[in-house]
C-alpha cells in the first residue's frame, strides 16, 4: 500500500495523459452527433487508420528528413489522410441514410458497418503485426523496449517520473481544445456547426446547407481522432485492432460528459482516464469471498462498469450525462 | 411589379390538406398581411414559401424566377427569409452572433465591414438589442428574442420579409414596438408578408390583407376594406 501512495501521483499523471486521449476521442462523438445525430462508433477506427498512416509516414519520412520533421509531416498527412477517411465515409455511407431519414439505431448500425470496413482495411494494408515510432523527444522507445511495456523516455518533476510523450499528449489536447474553441466561436463555418447542433431548421432558414455541415463534422471529427492516434502511437501498439478499445473509452467519456457536451467530453475523459491508471496501480488484495484479487486484472473491465452506470443514472434521471450544459464550448 | 407570386399552392400533412389552391401575390414595397384562425394553413403556408415544406402543387415566382424545388437553404440566398414561429433562435448564441447567423447566405460574397454595418442597423432598429449583444439569446425576454429573431431575418438582406405570428405571447406595448419596425420596413426597401392572428392591429397597418380559412383564401383586399368588412369583423375583430 505504501508503494502505491509513494506512486500516485505519478498514477494521476499517467491518467491525465491517458485521459487526454480519452477526451480527444471524445470530442469527435460529441461533435458528429451534435452536428449529424450520428453516434459515430467508427471514431476509434479514424483514430487506428490516423495512428498507423503516422507510423507509415514517420518510418518513410526519418530516412530523409531526420525525425523531428518526420514527426510534423507524419502528424500533418495522418490529420488529413484520415479527415478524408472521415468525409468519406459521411458520404459514401451515412449521407444516402440520413436522406431516406434512417433512424438513429439505423444509423448506429452503419456506423458498425463503417468501423468493420476500416478495421478489415487496416488489417489488409497494415497486416497483423504491432508497430510504434519513437517517442517525439528523444528516449527509449517501445520498439527498443521490445514492445512489451509502455515506455518511453521519463524526466523527473518534484518527484514525479514523467512520460516525455504524457507532456505531449497533455499538450496536444489543450492545443487542439484552443484551436476547436477558436474555430466553434469565431469562423462562421463554426457558427454553423454549432447553429445546426442548436436548431437545424432555423439553420436552414439562415442558409446553412445541413449536408455540408456534416461533412465538416466527419471531417473535423476524424481529424482530431487521428491527433489522438498519432500521439499515443510511440506508447502503444499500433494495430488495426487498437481502435476498439480506445473508441469504446473515447465513448464512454462522451457519455459522462452527456453525448452533447465538448466540456463534459473533456472531464469525462481524464476523469476515466485518472481512474483507469489509479486502479491499474493498486496492490493487490484480500477481498472477503473473492480471496486474492489484482485490481490491475480489472482495469479493461472499468469503462463498461461506467458506461452502464451513467446509463442507468441518466435514465433515472433523464438527464444529460452527469450535469452540464450542451454543446456551446 | 409583382415581387412574389404564388399560383394554386396545395400542401397537406399526410391525409390533412392543409392548403388548398391558394394564390396571392405581394408588389414590390408592399406590406401584405395574411390573418386567419388557429389551424387556417397560416405556418403551412410561410413554411412551404421558405422551403421548409414541399408543396403537393403549385408554383411560387419571386421578382419572376420560380422557387419550385429549391430547397431551403437556397431559397434565402434567392432573397427571401422566414422569421420563424416561435423565433427559433439559437439559444446558446449571443444576440450578435445570431444576428451574424443571418448574414451566412451572403457572408462568402459580402465584405466583413458591410456585415458590421448591417448588425449596426439592426441595433438603430431596436436598441436595446445593442445593449444586449453579448448575452445569451436564450436568456431574453420574449418581446426581445423577437427583435433578434426580425433582426436576423434582416441580416439576409431579403427582397421579402416573412413573419409567422411575431407578436405572439408578447405584452401589447412590446407589440406596439415590433410592429412599428416592421412597418416601417417596406420604406427602407424590405416588402413584408406577415402572418398574425391579430387582425386588429395589423389590419390597421398593412397595405393589403388575405382571410385564410381552412386553408383556402376566403378574402382579400385593401387592409382598410377588409377591417371595415362586416364578415371579418364578426369573426376576426370580435365585433356584435
Amino acid at each position: 500500500m505504501d508503494i502505491f501512495l509513494a506512486t500516485l501521483p505519478q498514477l494521476i499523471v499517467l491518467g491525465i495523459s491517458l485521459g487526454a486521449i480519452y477526451a480527444l476521442i471524445a470530442l469527435g462523438f460529441v461533435v458528429i452527433y451534435s452536428v449529424s445525430n450520428v453516434i459515430n462508433l467508427a471514431q476509434g477506427e479514424f483514430l487506428m487508420i490516423g495512428a498507423l498512416v503516422f507510423v507509415a509516414v514517420v518510418d518513410a519520412a526519418t530516412k530523409t528528413t531526420g525525425a523531428g520533421l518526420a514527426v510534423l509531416v507524419g502528424l500533418l498527412v495522418a490529420i488529413i489522410v484520415t479527415g478524408g477517411v472521415g468525409a468519406l465515409s459521411y458520404a459514401l455511407a451515412f449521407r444516402p441514410a440520413i436522406e431516406r431519414r434512417a433512424s438513429v439505431q439505423t444509423l448506429i448500425i452503419i456506423s458498425m458497418g463503417v468501423s468493420i470496413v476500416l478495421r478489415a482495411f487496416g488489417n489488409l494494408v497494415w497486416g497483423v503485426d504491432p508497430t510504434s515510432t519513437p517517442a517525439f523527444l528523444p528516449g527509449r522507445t517501445l520498439r527498443e523496449a521490445g514492445m512489451t511495456n509502455v515506455i518511453g523516455d521519463s524526466l523527473r518533476l518534484g518527484g514525479v517520473a514523467l512520460q516525455t510523450q504524457s507532456i505531449w499528449i497533455i499538450f496536444a489536447l489543450i492545443v487542439t481544445v484552443t484551436g476547436l474553441f477558436v474555430f466553434f466561436n469565431r469562423t462562421m463555418t463554426g457558427r454553423a456547426l454549432r447553429a445546426c447542433a442548436m436548431n437545424p431548421d432555423s439553420a436552414r432558414l439562415m442558409g446553412v446547407p445541413l449536408s455540408k455541415m456534416s461533412l465538416i463534422a466527419f471531417a473535423l471529427s476524424a481529424a482530431i481522432a487521428a491527433l489522438a492516434g498519432a500521439i499515443i502511437a510511440p506508447m502503444q501498439p499500433v494495430l488495426y485492432t487498437m481502435g476498439l478499445g480506445l473508441g469504446l473509452r473515447g465513448f464512454v467519456s462522451a457519455i459522462m460528459g452527456g453525448i452533447a457536451n465538448p466540456v463534459g467530453a473533456i472531464w469525462g475523459g481524464l476523469l476515466l482516464g485518472i481512474i483507469e491508471a489509479v486502479v491499474g496501480g493498486l496492490p493487490q488484495m484480500d477481498l472477503p469471498g473473492l480471496g486474492k484479487v489484482n485490481p490491475a486484472s480489472l482495469r479493461e473491465a472499468i469503462a463498461f462498469v461506467i458506461l452502464l452506470a451513467v446509463l442507468i443514472i441518466r435514465r433515472l434521471r433523464g438527464a444529460n450525462g452527469l450535469g452540464g450544459k450542451r454543446f456551446g464550448l | 411589379m409583382t415581387l412574389l407570386s404564388v399560383t394554386n399552392l396545395s400542401a397537406s400533412y399526410g391525409k390533412i390538406q392543409a392548403l388548398r389552391q391558394v394564390n396571392l401575390h405581394v408588389e414590390a414595397g408592399e406590406f401584405v398581411a395574411v390573418i386567419g384562425a388557429n389551424g387556417a394553413g397560416k405556418t403551412t403556408l410561410l413554411k412551404t414559401l421558405s422551403g421548409l415544406m414541399q408543396p403537393q402543387g403549385g408554383h411560387v415566382q419571386l421578382a419572376g424566377k420560380s422557387l419550385n424545388g429549391l430547397s431551403a437553404e437556397t431559397r434565402v440566398g434567392q432573397g427571401i427569409a422566414l422569421v420563424p414561429e416561435h423565433r427559433q433562435l439559437f439559444g446558446g448564441m449571443s444576440v450578435k452572433e445570431n444576428l451574424l447567423m443571418g448574414s451566412y447566405s451572403r457572408y462568402t460574397r459580402a465584405q466583413k465591414a458591410e456585415i458590421e454595418a448591417d448588425v449596426e442597423r439592426v441595433y438603430a432598429l431596436f436598441p436595446i438589442l445593442r445593449e444586449r449583444q453579448n448575452q445569451l439569446a436564450g436568456t431574453l425576454s420574449g418581446g426581445q428574442q423577437q427583435m433578434v429573431a426580425i433582426g436576423r431575418g434582416l441580416m439576409a438582406r431579403p427582397r421579402v420579409l416573412m413573419l409567422d405570428e411575431p407578436s405572439v405571447g408578447l405584452a401589447p406595448l412590446v407589440v406596439r414596438e415590433i410592429f412599428r419596425v416592421v412597418a416601417a420596413l417596406p420604406a427602407q426597401g424590405t416588402t413584408v408578408l406577415i402572418v398574425e392572428q391579430n387582425a386588429r392591429q395589423i389590419l390597421k397597418l398593412a397595405d393589403r390583407a388575405y382571410v385564410l380559412e381552412n386553408g383556402v383564401v376566403k378574402l382579400e383586399g385593401v387592409a382598410s376594406d377588409l377591417a371595415n368588412n362586416p364578415v371579418v369583423q364578426q369573426i376576426y375583430l370580435g365585433h356584435g
